[in-house]
């Protein structure tokens, strides 16, 4: 196990470096002299203004310089200052993230509590009717944008339901629970896509699955209908839906950026965009990093699950 | 272990072959797999939902009477005979809006598929043919890109690139260059052991041309299939970028663009919001349907 795990988190560590050149390079792509198109076009290029932002991003020094001390910065929490603000960009990303991973927490909850008992009621039924109803819906929620559920969800609530809080402050923090309760929407328009991928995994490992003869074994020894099902059937075909949740949790993050616009949420999403709106490059760019590498170490604590949970990865490797 | 991108569609589903056709490539005879495309209902609605959209796209200025920024007196009226799907705040016709926007999004969407194709197929192909060191190379720079939220770094390149269509497109185009590139490689590699290429290279063939004229038609299948469905990815992508106001700018018209216009006047005008996403819908929907009934029509195995 441990080798195992060792090697998964070595492999990740030219993957995060790449991420990192390429997150450090974002501010580099800006178009034309950075300097004044973050100072802005009437500043003079030799003014307090343009030196300030020539020290803050160290534009004096050559390029693999600035990755290094930008690096160098960022592993030890400092991702530099806010080119608007002028404080460190690295306690805005603490402040804003517990708010979206309790939000993209939530919506993998509700992911799954839809998706599986789906996927198992399509794979079952396969060919029948709720099978075709289960997919006609899939194919709708794969192919909805979120933001357009969530406008559509506001839309009829507030038209059906005015007394239905939906936008109202989220504070953590000081008040879990009234937070958790204004997460729910959002949470659930979020969910949408994820549930499709997973009711999709999930129909797909369960049809596999319901062919084997173990299932058949187990129905002859008189054990019931469900329990076959869910005993025999679905804890062998749990695999490919861990894979599912590990796919879903990038989509989820990213998805939530989007949602929190919609619902005016606290989130990485607002401080990324608001960040863009104001040209807060410095912002945007550690944003990008630090919830990249959030989403990679949670693909590998996907890749070490599924060690735990299969025992034929265990005796190859 | 099941497969690895499950569809809407059973393989069980698929219409068995007729014992009378014979299989498209079969031994080493036929040097290019010409693949027969075997009709079926989610191919053949797919592909007439998006021909619509496309041609709806195309017809736009002779549908429609008005122009998408022309400014009407009305503004806020809803659907009415001469307004169709009424006016948005400034007095536009949503309806023209709607039909131009269609233009952007489709130009978007299947741009950045075609050039993610383009590259991703050459990589994928040449990664797969090449093997050793410089498959491992291309394959770690590939993790890197997937590593990513896709929609994240979406936002973080459009916004410092700027937001335009080239700049769309490009970023688009990268990000979903991978797909192929992985599809490519897996394909490249099981094709690469048959007898047919080892025929050609015995034949003197150059390396160039044996990618190109035995490898490639050979892959061409599951990339087309792929093709079809990144394209559903990046309607919506595009249809988020300019919901956060990173797509095509305003005044010209985009989906996106529209539902976040629209919430600011919901309470006074609700059906501004449904029409746009109606539009996302139908047309990702159409390719969806069209990329699976694609995979089961061309799907060698069949």
């Amino acid at each position: 196990m441990l080798r195992y795990a060792a090697g998964r988190i070595v492999l990740t560590v030219p993957v995060l470096f790449g991420v990192s050149l390429m997150s450090f390079a974002i501010i580099h792509l800006i178009p034309g002299d950075i300097v004044s198109v973050l100072a802005g076009p009437t500043v003079a290029l030799d003014s307090e203004a343009a030196q300030n932002i020539r020290r803050a991003l160290h534009l004096d020094q050559p390029l693999p310089v600035q990755y290094g001390i930008w690096l160098m910065g960022a592993l030890r929490g400092d991702f530099g200052n806010s080119l608007v603000m002028g404080l460190p960009v690295a306690p805005q990303i603490v402040s804003h993230l517990p708010v979206t991973l309790v939000l993209t927490a939530m919506s993998l909850l509700f992911a799954i509590a839809v998706g599986l008992p789906a996927g198992v009621a399509a794979a079952k039924t396969r060919g029948r009717w709720p099978d075709l109803f289960i997919r006609a819906v899939a194919l709708l929620g794969l192919s909805t944008p979120p933001f357009f559920v969530g406008v559509a969800a506001v839309l009829l609530l507030s038209l059906y339901w005015p007394s239905f809080k939906i936008l109202s402050a989220v504070d953590l923090r000081h008040d879990p629970l009234g937070g958790i309760r204004t997460l729910l929407l959002p949470a659930f328009v979020l969910s949408l896509a994820s549930a499709t991928t997973i009711m999709r995994y999930t129909r797909a490992a369960m049809l596999e699955v319901l062919t084997e003869p173990f299932m058949a074994t187990a129905r002859a020894k008189g054990a019931g209908r469900l329990r076959v099902l869910i005993r025999h059937g679905l804890r062998n075909a749990l695999l490919p839906v861990v894979t599912a949740v590990g796919v879903t949790a990038a989509h989820l993050v990213a998805g939530a950026v989007v949602v929190e616009q919609v619902f005016g949420l606290p989130g990485i999403g607002q401080l990324m965009l608001n960040a863009i709106y104001h040209r807060d490059y410095t912002q945007v760019q550690a944003t990008v990093l630090v919830v990249t590498t959030l989403v990679v170490l949670i693909n590998i604590m996907v890749d070490l699950s599924y060690y735990a949970l299969d025992p034929r990865i265990q005796q190859h490797g | 272990m099941a497969d690895a991108h499950p569809t809407l569609i059973d393989s069980a589903d698929r219409p068995a072959v007729p014992a009378d056709e014979p299989a498209a490539n079969e031994g080493g005879i036929r040097f290019l797999a010409r693949p027969r495309l075997r009709w079926n209902l989610p191919l053949a609605v797919g592909a007439a939902m998006v021909l619509l959209s496309i041609v709806l796209a195309l017809a736009a200025p002779w549908l429609s009477g008005h122009d998408p920024l022309e400014i009407a007196d009305a503004s806020l009226s809803p659907p009415s005979a001469h307004y169709w799907l009424g006016t948005d705040q400034l007095g536009r016709d949503v309806l023209t809006r709607i039909l131009y926007a269609a233009r952007s999004s489709l130009v978007v969407a299947c741009l950045s598929a075609a050039l993610a194709f383009a590259s991703g197929t050459v990589i994928g192909l040449s990664a797969g043919y090449a093997s050793g060191l410089v498959d491992a190379c291309l394959m770690r720079l590939l993790d890197i890109l997937q590593a990513f939220p896709a929609l994240l770094l979406a936002i973080a390149l459009v916004a410092a690139l700027g937001p335009n269509l080239p700049n769309l497109v490009l970023t688009m185009g990268l990000l979903f260059m991978p797909r192929f590139a992985r599809v490519a490689r897996a394909s490249t590699l099981s094709v690469r052991e048959r007898d047919y290429i080892a025929a050609a290279i015995g034949l003197g063939v150059s390396r160039a041309r044996t990618m190109y004229r035995h490898v490639l038609p050979n892959i061409a299948a599951p990339l087309i299939v792929e093709a079809s469905l990144t394209v559903t990815i990046a309607v919506l992508t595009e249809a988020s970028l300019s919901f956060l106001g990173l797509g095509v700018q305003p005044p010209d018209p985009t989906w996106g663009g529209m539902i976040a216009e629209s919430t600011s006047v919901m309470a006074l005008a609700p059906w501004l919001a449904l029409s746009p996403g109606f539009a996302i819908v139908f047309v990702v929907v159409g390719f969806t349907l069209m990329g699976d009934g694609l995979r089961d029509a061309l799907d060698p195995r069949g």
